[in-house]
């Protein structure tokens, strides 16, 4: 279970990226992050990944402070937690295989080991034909698809997704959707960020709408209101 | 093995940056590796000398046996002597052809005639070797009298200059090729951010990080020293009958030197290892610096 206890994250100089944030997420469930710009979606992903301390406030993922934790820890907390990001951080001088076989490397497991799962997350996301292509030979959605299997190749119990549709058109933003859902029925927790409408109304999951910072709304089957697409869009 | 590969990958992409590390290394260690040797080389000069009687006192050819027993009762009554060694013309002779047994020239001109009988005399303590000087002057039919202090003195003073230049040398160049290392894994740390950063949200552990740059830094160390080592064998190799003739009356010099031995070759890859973990050591440092200062946790 993933528990924020009146969280705030404060950037020096800057208003408050989140303000007393509490919100508990379940194993297993599928969340929708959704907010205009700047409401403090990424900083809450950040936040659980430890790649950013809170200002004020706990989080709990499990029985696991991630406020208190050891800096020579974060690493462990990471293997828990799969991060697929909206720009794909893929390493473009390692191929497709390479670059998710890197989450089972990290792990030490063995060559033959890394072979056989590597090629069954491919199969999962639909890469294994592509296996051997670098990252500037794909498609955006296959560089996303290629990003979702190095973030599910470990087995973390949870997924986090900052925008992973951000860049990519419609039909390849449901394939990919299809994927994260496939991978939620498994038991992995997923939280997603993101702008796209379509996908939250369709899907109607748990969603948590972000505004400056703070929880304006958390709903079990929730949909982007049409005034606060208005005013995302006024926003940006 | 998969990280050596890694490691050679990275250092093959940037292979002028590689190169000067690995060549800055390798003059940093030959350095070391010459004074190194010099050092010992003259230590072991030293320790020659030192274990030869102190004081040789050798007699003219109208010395009497009565006058050799009358010194030796003299300097025995003063308590001070350790030991004290006759040596007779025809020991002198025998002494002269096995010093010069590889030539037989030298052999034949000689004879125990010419030759002085001397007396090998060692103090229990040097401060006492100038208490029996003049009781050794007072004493008659004496040729020459040889004081192995002096050429002690004069070798020591030259070990410890090769020492102090050699350490103040070496400790200049150790310095700056943990610089040199240190700046160009650090301009790799930086070519490669991106994938470190990567690295460490997938949850690479520091090690899984670290390790590869410390490799990289070693490895300049290991090519530098290999190289190094092989100079120093050719130096060696090529100067084996200068340094035989020259310091050949020294038994540890002679043995490894005189052929090609097994001796030579396990001095040889004794030196090699030594050169190893010297160059390892210096690269894998210039990495650590590097890390603790471009690459944070």
């Amino acid at each position: 279970m993933i528990r924020f206890d009146n969280v705030t994250k404060r950037f020096f100089g800057h208003t408050n990226a989140l303000s007393d944030v509490s919100v508990e997420i379940n194993n297993g469930e599928f969340v929708f992050l959704i907010g205009p710009s700047g409401a403090g979606k990424t900083t809450f992903l950040r936040l659980l990944i430890r790649d950013i301390l809170p200002t004020k406030g706990t989080i709990f993922i499990d029985d696991w402070n991630v406020s208190t934790l050891k800096t020579s820890h974060i690493y462990i907390l990471r293997r828990k937690i799969g991060t697929v990001f909206q720009d794909f951080k893929l390493l473009i001088d390692r191929t497709v295989f390479e670059n998710v076989s890197l989450g089972l490397e990290i792990l030490g497991k063995s060559s033959k080991e890394i072979s056989s799962r590597v090629m069954d997350v491919l199969e999962l996301v639909g890469l294994s034909e592509k296996r051997n292509n670098f990252p500037l030979q794909l498609s955006a959605g296959e560089m996303q698809r290629t990003g979702i299997a190095r973030a599910i190749v470990g087995g973390p119990s949870i997924l986090l997704a900052d925008e992973p549709t951000g860049n990519l058109d419609p039909q390849t933003s449901w394939d990919i959707l299809d994927i994260l859902s496939e991978i939620q029925k498994i038991g992995t927790t997923v939280i997603m960020a993101t702008h796209n409408a379509g996908i939250v109304n369709n899907l109607k999951k748990r969603t948590i709408c972000l505004e400056h910072g703070k929880i304006i709304r958390d709903e079990v089957k929730g949909r982007y209101h049409i005034a606060a697409k208005l005013k995302e869009r006024l926003s940006s | 093995m998969k990280l050596i590969t890694d490691t050679w990958t990275h250092m093959r992409r940037s292979p002028y940056q590689s190169l000067v590390a690995v060549f800055t290394l390798f003059l940093t260690i030959l350095l070391t590796g010459l004074f190194c040797l010099a050092t010992i080389g003259s230590s072991m000069v030293l320790s020659y000398f030192e274990s030869k009687p102190q004081i040789t006192v050798f007699f003219s050819d109208k010395a009497t046996a009565a006058d050799i027993n009358m010194l030796k009762k003299i300097l025995e009554d003063t308590g001070k002597v350790y030991s004290m060694k006759y040596v007779s013309k025809e020991d002198a002779l025998t002494i002269y052809r096995e010093q010069n047994k590889r030539d037989p020239l030298l052999l034949e001109m000689v004879t125990a005639n010419i030759l002085p009988a001397s007396l090998e005399i060692s103090a229990k303590e040097p401060q006492y070797l100038t208490e029996l000087e003049p009781l050794i002057a007072k004493a008659t039919n004496i040729e020459e009298v040889v004081f192995q202090k002096d050429v002690v003195d004069a070798l020591l003073r030259w070990t410890n200059a090769i020492r102090w230049i050699g350490l103040a040398l070496v400790g200049f160049l150790s310095l700056n090729s943990i610089l040199t290392v240190m700046t160009v894994i650090g301009m790799k740390i930086a070519l490669k951010k991106d994938e470190i950063e990567i690295l460490k949200l997938v949850g690479a552990s520091p090690r899984y990080i670290q390790i590869p740059f410390i490799l990289e830094g070693g490895l300049y160390g290991i090519f530098g020293a290999f190289a190094s080592w092989l100079v120093i064998t050719v130096v060696c190799l090529l100067l084996r009958t200068n340094i035989t003739n020259f310091l050949g009356m020294i038994p540890v010099i002679y043995s490894i030197f005189q052929s090609f031995s097994w001796i030579f070759v396990g001095t040889m890859a004794g030196i090699l290892a030594i050169l190893l973990f010297v160059g390892f050591f210096l690269g894998a440092i210039g990495s650590v610096i590097a890390m603790s200062r471009y690459l944070k946790f």
